[in-house]
């Protein structure tokens, strides 16, 4: 078995050798690219002729940009976050009066950590609807990735009238949960849960994950593993969830359990880099390096584009592969000044401690007075 | 419409909500080298098998895989879709291209197609050094696609980015790179001094009263044009001296002092020197005060030329360019200053509005700065 694995990873190895340098396949049949698998290539495929011959209904628009947005994530690809731009846009041009455009461009910028312009189009909605649900859930989330929480909350209270008491009730106790009342937001949570039979899997996968955040910051270890698999379960193949599993399990150094969840999910870089990570936690010396150096390539052809999004997983990636403090810390701080989520304040501190740098400790201190955040992995850093 | 769209962004909402750490991998992009052999223009360009897959449907088999059989039957179709795209423009005339063969390389996300041709300029000249590039490749189904040009030009390489934003570039061949990225770096640096208000201020306040003399603790207005002169050079020099210097120092890394520190101190000494014309202390020596704040203000413009992402290969040219630039600012003002204030410096508005009301607003616009910056608070427009 480990055999076959180390050939595999030579082979792979080989491959990356090969970047740069163009060739010609030696066989006809020799295969260039594997497509998404067969259904999903094929919705593709149908979505795109769809849209050919309905140029004029926006109904059909709406629901294939939505699929492409679904399908990017599943897939791990931004490419098609990049079809639905395309065709809301079109449609922005088309029908500028239909806020839901609006709100589904917000989505796909958030996505792609285009933070400011998505809060553009948010303010836009939220000033013609006030209590549009969709831009109040998105833009409570999205103040509390910037690390305003105690803003963020404002906008859940519209959602107890326009989206229902469960997304109201999951919107406030993210925030609060993140303001120092983790505790409290978990026991409301908890209180909301026998409810959620009949939701849809997104809600109950939704709130699971929240759970599974607030019990794993206020240290109930047994409690984060029971929901962070429960959600897994519904959701198997949801990055989100794995990369913040993976976060826990790492903090737990359960490294196989961590190795198992990744080692087929190497094409999304956040993954990669926990797998790495957990490989190198055990020991697996040149399984790690080989991802390692994949990631270094990923990270490099990410730079060329001139798209800085990823300083926070390249802070990661400094800091626990390649033992560079100074370059963690030279990114952790650029990420601060876009994302300050509990993650991000743990590798701005955790960097700046192996640097001494007095000024981001005391930027994280104030901050974390400041907003009352609880996390055990934060204290333990302190 | 609406209602129906509502309950469909909702649940992709609550889906994608969370999904902000966890990154793919990079979104789509071609990558275009353009290089000069003997006397000819090469051009590899590299594009996406997914990207190409999306736009003309490689697999033909639906198989699922991309073979090279399959490629291979496309490489007409991909050249037809593809090059009319990609214009490279002398003199407002489009180049022909020939086709020299077709090849594969691999990048991070996949498999790429390379297609290898020769570039036929319009006229006589087979080497253009004067042109402009149109890329419009992909832009319509993927605003997030990116084009990303190289070209190499004796020896030396330099990189572009394409996008829907920015998809015609102009190049110069002609034009030493060096002597672009000097002016660059100057413009960079007149810039700064503008919109730094805070050393203007500083500046003014101590250029107020040189047109004036103080005898017996009474402003009088200086006679002659010549003395004047001295005086403001003096200052300028000073202060260009000082700040030369420790811009240097903490370029070069050798000195490096806290930014909140820096900017304190910038906007302290904004305050004495405004101060000092209402109650004037110092009077003969100012270009004293100018040197020795001139050394904290150095290290204000060092933080803004260090966020220029400079390499090292270019830190003597962007040093010396920025430093220049700062001084060309700084000569702007007193060019504008100068002959206002001595054509005034007898009227009692002059002693009364400029001098003495002048002072005052700086001094609280600088009181302002001051509490803004040591204690990390943000209440100003500017």
């Amino acid at each position: 078995m480990k055999k076959k694995l180390l050939i595999a990873l030579t082979i792979y190895f080989l491959s990356l050798c090969s970047y740069g340098a163009a060739f010609i396949p030696s066989k006809d049949s020799e295969v260039l690219e594997v497509l998404p698998k067969g259904s999903i290539s094929s919705e593709v495929k149908r979505l795109k002729t769809i849209l050919f011959i309905n140029q004029n209904d926006p109904e059909l628009a709406f629901k294939a940009a939505s699929k492409f947005i679904q399908i990017g994530k599943t897939e791990s690809d931004p490419r098609y976050f990049g079809y639905a731009e395309s065709i809301v846009n079109k449609w922005i041009e088309r029908d500028g009066e239909n806020l839901d455009w609006y709100v589904l461009r917000a989505t796909i910028s958030q996505y792609n950590h285009k933070f400011n312009k998505a809060l553009k189009d948010l303010d836009f909605v939220l000033e013609k609807d006030k209590e549009n649900p969709q831009a109040c859930l998105i833009k409570s989330n999205l103040l509390c990735t910037q690390g305003e929480y105690l803003e963020s909350k404002r906008y859940c209270l519209p959602l107890l009238r326009s989206a229902g008491e469960i997304i109201a009730i999951g919107c406030a106790s993210y925030s609060s949960g993140l303001n120092g009342n983790a505790e409290r937001s978990l026991i409301l949570l908890e209180g909301i849960s026998p409810r959620l039979l009949k939701s849809p899997i997104e809600e109950k996968v939704w709130i699971l994950s929240l759970k599974a955040d607030l019990a794993q910051r206020l240290g109930k270890k047994e409690l984060a593993e029971k929901y962070f698999n429960q959600a897994i379960i519904l959701k198997p193949n949801d990055s989100f969830l794995l990369s913040n599993y993976a976060d826990f399990l790492l903090s737990e150094q359960k490294f196989d359990k961590t190795i198992s969840l990744l080692k087929d999910k190497t094409n999304n870089d956040g993954l990669l880099l926990r797998l790495a990570i957990a490989e190198k936690g055990k020991g697996l010396t040149k399984e790690s390096k080989l991802h390692s150096e994949e990631l270094g390539i990923r990270f490099k052809e990410q730079k060329l584009r001139k798209d800085f999004v990823h300083q926070r997983e390249e802070a990661i990636y400094y800091l626990k592969l390649l033992n560079d403090p100074v370059k963690s810390l030279e990114l952790a701080k650029e990420n601060w000044q876009i994302q300050k989520e509990p993650v991000d304040v743990r590798i701005l501190l955790e960097s700046a401690l192996k640097r001494k740098d007095e000024d981001s400790i005391k930027e994280v201190k104030s901050f974390l007075t400041k907003t009352k955040l609880e996390d055990v992995n934060i204290e333990s850093l302190r | 419409m609406s209602h129906f769209v509502k309950i469909i962004t909702l649940q992709l909402i609550l889906n994608l909500v969370f999904t902000l750490s966890s990154f793919a991998h990079k979104p789509s992009d071609s990558y275009i080298f353009i290089r000069r052999e003997g006397d000819s223009v090469f051009c590899d360009w590299e594009i996406s098998l997914k990207d190409l897959d999306y736009a003309i449907n490689l697999d033909r088999n639906k198989d699922g895989n991309i073979t090279w059989g399959e490629l291979k039957s496309k490489h007409k179709d991909i050249e037809e879709y593809a090059l009319p795209q990609f214009s490279f423009i002398v003199s407002g005339e489009k180049s022909t291209y020939s086709s020299i063969s077709h090849l594969v390389n691999k990048h991070s996300d996949g498999s790429y197609t390379v297609l290898r041709f020769k570039i036929d300029p319009p006229g006589k000249d087979k080497l253009p050094k004067d042109f402009d590039i149109t890329y419009d490749f992909l832009f319509d189904i993927d605003p997030q696609h990116r084009g990303i040009l190289t070209i190499r030009h004796k020896g030396n390489t330099s990189t572009y980015i394409f996008s829907p934003e920015n998809s015609t570039q102009h190049f110069n061949l002609n034009e030493s790179s060096k002597l672009k990225q000097l002016l660059d770096f100057i413009w960079q640096g007149v810039w700064h001094i503008w919109i730094g208000i805070d050393h203007i201020l500083f500046l003014l306040s101590l250029l107020f009263a040189s047109v004036l003399i103080r005898e017996k603790n009474v402003w009088k207005e200086a006679d002659s044009l010549k003395k004047v002169l001295i005086e403001i050079i003096k200052i300028i020099s000073a202060f260009t001296i000082a700040h030369s210097i420790t811009l240097s120092l903490a370029v070069l890394g050798i000195v490096s002092l806290p930014s909140a520190f820096v900017e304190s101190v910038i906007a302290f000494s904004v305050f004495l020197a405004a101060l000092n014309n209402i109650f004037p202390v110092v009077y003969g020596k100012k270009w004293l005060i100018a040197f020795l704040f001139g050394l904290v203000h150095g290290f204000g413009f060092a933080s803004v030329l260090m966020e220029l992402d400079l390499s090292k290969s270019s830190l003597i040219i962007s040093l010396l360019g920025f430093n220049l630039g700062v001084e060309f600012g700084q000569l702007a003002i007193v060019l504008i200053f100068t002959p206002i204030a001595f054509l005034l410096r007898k009227t009692a508005f002059y002693r009364s509005v400029i001098l003495i009301f002048g002072s005052i607003v700086i001094c609280v616009i600088a009181i302002l700065w001051f509490i803004e910056r040591a204690f990390n608070l943000s209440f100003l427009p500017f």
